[in-house]
């Protein structure tokens, strides 16, 4: 045996004894598959992004059929939050903040409609 | 007691004294009080008005509260939108003007729900555990009940709470109004490190996602401070029983001494990463708006606070006697000092505790008061351990603004004009 793998496998055994080696065994190892079902987050890098692409035409047509009910048909005027305007008004008396003016991040919006929008029928 | 006036008004002081010289040093000796004022006895009535003994109800296995007490929390759609229907409310706020003590009863502990309170099934619930891990684990409600656990007393207060006050003061306010996001119950739970090793969190991960398994699916990032990896615990006791659906039954986040929407209800899973996620509720929620237009975002420590709850807004008090009390509480850590003035922040007196003050846990004050039956101002301020003093309003709105609305921490002013009605006022 080298010298070299002397040390490898010293420090294998070192690194063995140190190790929390747990009498005990919580819960179970989670699997792939069951993992990517509840991984929905999104982050404004991109990450967690599912693929797809869509046009502004077929959007406002998902607009129409899942969110206009609430939120009015140009996102304005409805029973529950605003979607747009606002901008110049956020350091006035009365602000207005809506996804068009408060909002940072794309990402944020689509992850926001996809994990809980519509309200009663969400994800 | 502020309603019902135990300080009869044609009573002067001479007189109470020699009224009842044994109960005067009883209550000088046990509450360690000057031994000026003593609680007078009540209206004369008679022992034979007292209705007689009888047959109490059967021994059951659940007690009620007396049909005698009303107690209920009030359930808001927003600041200042209350009497909705049900299924707009975002909210309910705690009595906290019928409370005693520091602990809040846990059916009235406040409630704020993004898309209702769902009643999981814990048998079906699970946990996911995983993102820059070694090994990622799914755990259900028995995996965390065998592990190592820890009870903390804390509050838990909505980031909201006092938002009614930031622009204007409705004079109809009570303090479960203006001051009923905020409550004080025992978790009990799994240390958040115990998991993080479990699961052999990557060192490159600072950052977690807590998301619930409510219909929103409220997702919120949370920076692994040594603060938080120390304290921070996946709750699924209450006050001694298993969490109430209304508080994520049948497992949750505690975060002691931050925002209330951290403590992540009905948690189902937890995802190790690198930076935060920007989700809706760190962006478009619950950030402060300031004045000049830009917001700040992760402001998520709960700061320095207190409120006088007796007397408090639309009570009516009588001259004489007055026993103020009231509830401080700090994400800081422990309340050190309250202070109150009864001349409009002019001038103060120090408080007594009720021990033990917890760290990030409201501790109940009082502080004896003869009210001379002029129009004033009474307004109490807090004082953690680590310094930090609850901001007087202007100094609070000059560096806040008014716009921001939440994290609203500055000192509650009630004013009470001459006939004893006490108002909710801004300073």
């Amino acid at each position: 045996m080298s010298l070299t793998s002397r040390s490898v496998l010293a420090v294998a055994v070192a690194l063995a004894l140190v190790s929390p080696v747990l009498a005990y065994d919580f819960g179970r190892q989670a699997t792939p598959d069951e993992i990517a079902l509840w991984d929905i987050d999104v982050r404004p890098d991109g990450k967690g992004l599912p693929p797809g692409s869509g046009t502004v035409a077929e959007g406002k047509q998902v607009f129409a059929d899942n969110c206009a009910a609430c939120h009015g048909d140009n996102g304005v005027g409805g029973i529950k939050d605003r979607l747009v305007g606002g901008p110049g008004t956020l350091a006035s008396a009365n602000p207005v903040k809506t996804v068009g003016s408060y909002w940072p991040y794309a990402t944020t919006l689509f992850d926001y409609i996809h994990r809980a929008m519509p309200y009663q029928a969400p994800g | 007691m502020a309603d019902h006036g135990n300080s009869p008004p044609d009573l002067v002081e001479s007189d109470r004294l020699r009224a009842s010289p044994s109960r005067r040093s009883f209550f000088a000796a046990s509450a360690g009080l000057a031994g000026s004022l003593i609680a007078a006895p009540v209206a004369a009535d008679s022992l034979a008005d007292v209705p007689p003994r009888e047959d109490g109800a059967n021994l059951s296995g659940h007690s009620e509260r007396s049909q005698y007490v009303k107690l209920a929390r009030i359930p808001e759609a927003g600041p200042g939108k209350r009497n909705v229907d049900p299924s707009d409310a975002i909210n309910s706020k705690a009595p906290l003007d019928k409370l005693f003590g520091g602990i809040t009863p846990t059916d009235l502990h406040y409630e704020r729900s993004h898309s209702g309170a769902p009643d999981l099934d814990p048998a079906k619930h699970r946990l996911l555990v995983h993102g820059m891990v070694g090994k990622p684990l799914v755990f259900n409600v028995e995996d965390l009940k065998a592990m190592p656990s820890v009870s903390r007393v804390v509050f838990i207060e909505c980031t909201g709470n006092g938002w009614e006050n930031w622009k204007k003061a409705d004079e109809n306010l009570t303090v479960q109004h203006t001051h009923g996001l905020v409550s004080t119950n025992e978790w009990t739970g799994v240390p958040l490190k115990f998991i993080v090793d479990l699961v052999g969190k990557e060192p490159d991960s600072h950052w977690m996602l807590a998301e619930g398994g409510d219909a929103a699916g409220v997702a919120r990032s949370i920076p692994l401070t040594d603060e938080i990896l120390s304290e921070a615990f996946v709750a699924y006791g209450q006050n001694g029983e298993p969490l109430r659906p209304a508080h994520g039954f049948p497992m949750r986040l505690v975060m002691p001494g931050f925002e209330g929407n951290l403590n992540i209800k009905w948690l189902r899973r937890l995802k190790f990463g690198d930076q935060p996620w920007m989700t809706s509720w760190e962006t478009a929620r619950y950030t402060q708006l300031q004045a000049n237009g830009k917001a700040t975002q992760f402001q998520l420590r709960m700061d320095t606070n207190s409120v006088i709850t007796t007397p408090s807004g639309t009570m009516v008090i009588k001259p004489g006697y007055q026993r103020i009390n009231g509830l401080a509480w700090s994400g800081h850590g422990r309340i050190a000092k309250v202070e109150i003035s009864t001349d409009g922040a002019k001038n103060w007196r120090q408080a007594q505790l009720t021990q033990p003050a917890l760290p990030k846990a409201q501790v109940r004050f009082q502080m004896d008061w003869t009210w001379e039956g002029k129009p004033t101002r009474i307004v109490s301020r807090s004082t953690d351990d680590r310094g930090n003093v609850q901001p007087d309003r202007k100094s609070f709105i000059a560096a806040m603004g008014t716009n921001a609305l939440f994290h609203y921490n500055a000192q509650q002013t009630w004013s009470i004009d001459e006939t004893g009605r006490v108002r909710n006022v801004l300073d």
